[in-house]
């Protein structure tokens, strides 16, 4: 049996129980859409926040380190492939006067780098007491506003994807059971014509991860449409709101749609839910219970 | 050249007993069926034609007893075993017409080749020689709902004979169909039987299948009350000729020139297939003129 002749059979069932089929991958689409739509947003929001701010500075970190040991920051600061800055009496004015002696600016490319640095996370490797070490970004807040997704990330956007594949699964689960449940007569007819219990089990796994690729495309549709009309919706404020706080940003159009491994990571977990709820099913599968069944039907 | 070997106990049930919960459906029954018989299990509604068909054909396991198919024991098949059991030794025609109504009749037809890994090629000729035989060649594209429920029984039946097994189980094929097409589904049949050497078991309580039976089991009230060996009579005799069988075919009005093309096919390939044994008795009478239809089709051990 070809793997197209198992598609062509387990498509079979889809159209067969076609409005259950599209209960199914509308009410796991529609909840995952949601999560989705918030991960879109998120994202969209922290890139086009990302792109102000970077834009505000052309795209450099600007840190200031005030330390009681300069030269252990210049270190810290060279490891982490930052560029010393001197000001000039210039910059140093528009920056409102002197700088202490033991203070030191630096200058940034990498992004992820400035972070690390910033976030004094090699402590005990440097040996300094980073309680004392104070950092400050100066002509953006790029290290303000990556901080602020990741801990957003962890705090609510982690917990509310785990709590909706949880109950997605058991939705699914569900459903499943009921569609294969609902298929004895095709199961008799099947094995009657010499279907192994095997090919069985492939054309309806293959259903299964027929019914997770609808739910997972119709739960992308969702999300873009949800994030569409978010972005529609907060397109004037955040403009407005984005240029006040970054006047020296160029002008971006504010959609909050972004992409993220997450976002990837919660499709494939989609996909996860088929097998779970195979397993879920699979006493449907046994001689003992289709006989039971026929007899029932 | 011949076909299936027949006169041997193909099916024997030993003993057998079908309970559901505290109601016993059956009690110690016990049959010989022969290779190449037509068999009716006749009864009321209730009398257990059905389950006694499912028990024979593996679908439901009796509460006791032992079934024997072509020297094997049913309840002892392993899973591969029995796979390869639905493949080679029977076809099953459910009550109704049990087609895919997704699948066009040529994708149900072929569908028990798909799980026989059988090319498609294969798959394909046979299919087409088969509906060629039955009458429905012009309709193998069409939906189960876009033909009549005649053509649909024929298609079932196409189904059931797509592998070339040993034993065709029809419960109730007739129930739905006008008495016009019953006749002819019954008269197909009755030509499977003949000129295959197929076993046929009919769970039916029509009368119109008595005329083609070789054996009749009444069953009542939990037992079989009667068993009658009829042997061939001269109706079925008649109608093991292809060309009545197709004659019966009003919906195809073009059968005629199909076997032509037939017979054409089968002249230019060089075959020559030598008529078979005719299943019960009688053989020299029974097989006149059946170098004319669909005998052609099957090879020496009544495989397509």
């Amino acid at each position: 049996m070809t793997l197209r002749e198992i598609f062509r059979l387990s498509h079979r069932e889809l159209v067969a129980y076609r409005t259950r089929s599209v209960a199914t991958v509308v009410t796991v689409g529609a909840l995952f859409g949601l999560l989705l739509m918030i991960l879109f947003a998120v994202q969209g929001l922290e890139n086009i926040v990302f792109r102000y701010a970077r834009d505000a500075t052309g795209g450099e970190v600007f840190l200031v380190s005030d330390y009681k040991d300069p030269d252990l920051v210049r270190e810290r600061i060279q490891e982490y492939d930052g560029k010393i800055v001197i000001f000039s009496t210039e910059e140093l004015e528009k920056l409102g006067g002197e700088l202490p002696e033991t203070t030191v600016v630096a200058k940034f490319t990498d992004l992820k780098k400035a972070y690390a640095y910033y976030a004094k996370g090699d402590k005990t490797e440097w040996g300094y007491d980073s309680e004392k070490c104070q950092i400050e970004e100066i002509y953006s807040n790029q290290m303000g506003v990556y901080r602020y997704f990741r801990e957003k990330n962890q705090d609510l956007v982690w917990p509310v994807t785990v709590v909706l594949v949880i109950v997605s699964a058991f939705i699914l689960a569900f459903t499943m059971a009921h569609l294969i449940a609902s298929s004895t007569k095709t199961f008799v007819l099947y094995r009657s014509i010499g279907a192994t219990r095997g090919q069985l089990l492939m054309i309806y796994f293959v259903y299964l991860m027929e019914l997770c690729a609808a739910s997972a495309l119709f739960a992308v549709a969702v999300a873009l449409i949800l994030a569409g009309i978010l972005t529609a919706a907060f397109w004037n404020y955040l403009s407005t709101q984005l240029h006040e706080f970054y006047p020296e940003a160029s002008s971006f159009w504010p959609i909050l749609i972004g992409v993220n491994w997450r976002e990837m990571a919660v499709l494939v977990s989609m996909f996860m839910v088929a097998p779970v709820s195979f397993l879920l099913c699979l006493d449907q599968f046994s001689n003992k219970k289709i006989a039971q069944k026929l007899k029932g039907d | 050249m011949i076909k299936r070997n027949n006169k041997v106990d193909i099916i024997q049930l030993v003993g057998i007993s079908k309970q559901y919960g505290g109601k016993v459906v059956f009690q110690g029954v016990n049959l010989r069926i022969q290779s190449g018989a037509l068999v009716v299990l006749r009864g009321e509604s209730g009398a257990g034609k059905s389950t006694l068909l499912n028990i024979i054909g593996g679908l439901e396991r009796p509460s006791a007893g032992q079934i024997m198919v072509d020297g094997r024991s049913v309840l002892e098949l392993t899973a591969r075993e029995r796979a390869d059991f639905y493949r080679n030794e029977i076809g099953i025609i459910f009550q109704g017409s049990y087609l895919q109504p997704q699948f066009s009749l040529f994708e149900n037809i072929t569908l028990p080749g798909v799980f026989a890994g059988m090319p498609a090629p294969e798959r394909k000729m046979r299919a087409e020689r088969l509906a060629q035989m039955l009458g429905i060649s012009d309709n193998l594209s069409f939906l189960p709902s876009q033909v009549s429920g005649g053509q649909a029984e024929r298609a079932c039946i196409a189904r059931a004979l797509l592998l070339s097994p040993k034993i065709i189980l029809a419960d109730e094929p007739t129930s739905n169909l006008d008495e016009a097409n019953a006749k002819i589904v019954l008269e197909i049949l009755n030509y499977v039987r003949a000129q295959m050497g197929v076993t046929i078991i009919i769970a039916s309580h029509s009368r119109d299948v008595l005329q083609f039976a070789t054996q009749v089991i009444n069953l009542a009230n939990g037992a079989v009350v009667e068993v009658q060996n009829l042997g061939v009579q001269a109706a079925n005799v008649q109608s093991a000729n292809p060309g009545v069988v197709i004659s019966g075919l009003s919906s195809v009005t073009h059968q005629n020139n199909n076997i032509q093309k037939m017979n054409q096919e089968v002249a230019t390939g060089g075959q020559n297939v030598a008529l078979g044994q005719h299943a019960a008795v009688n053989q020299s009478n029974q097989v006149q003129n059946l170098g004319e239809g669909g005998e052609a089709m099957y090879d020496a051990q009544g495989n397509l």
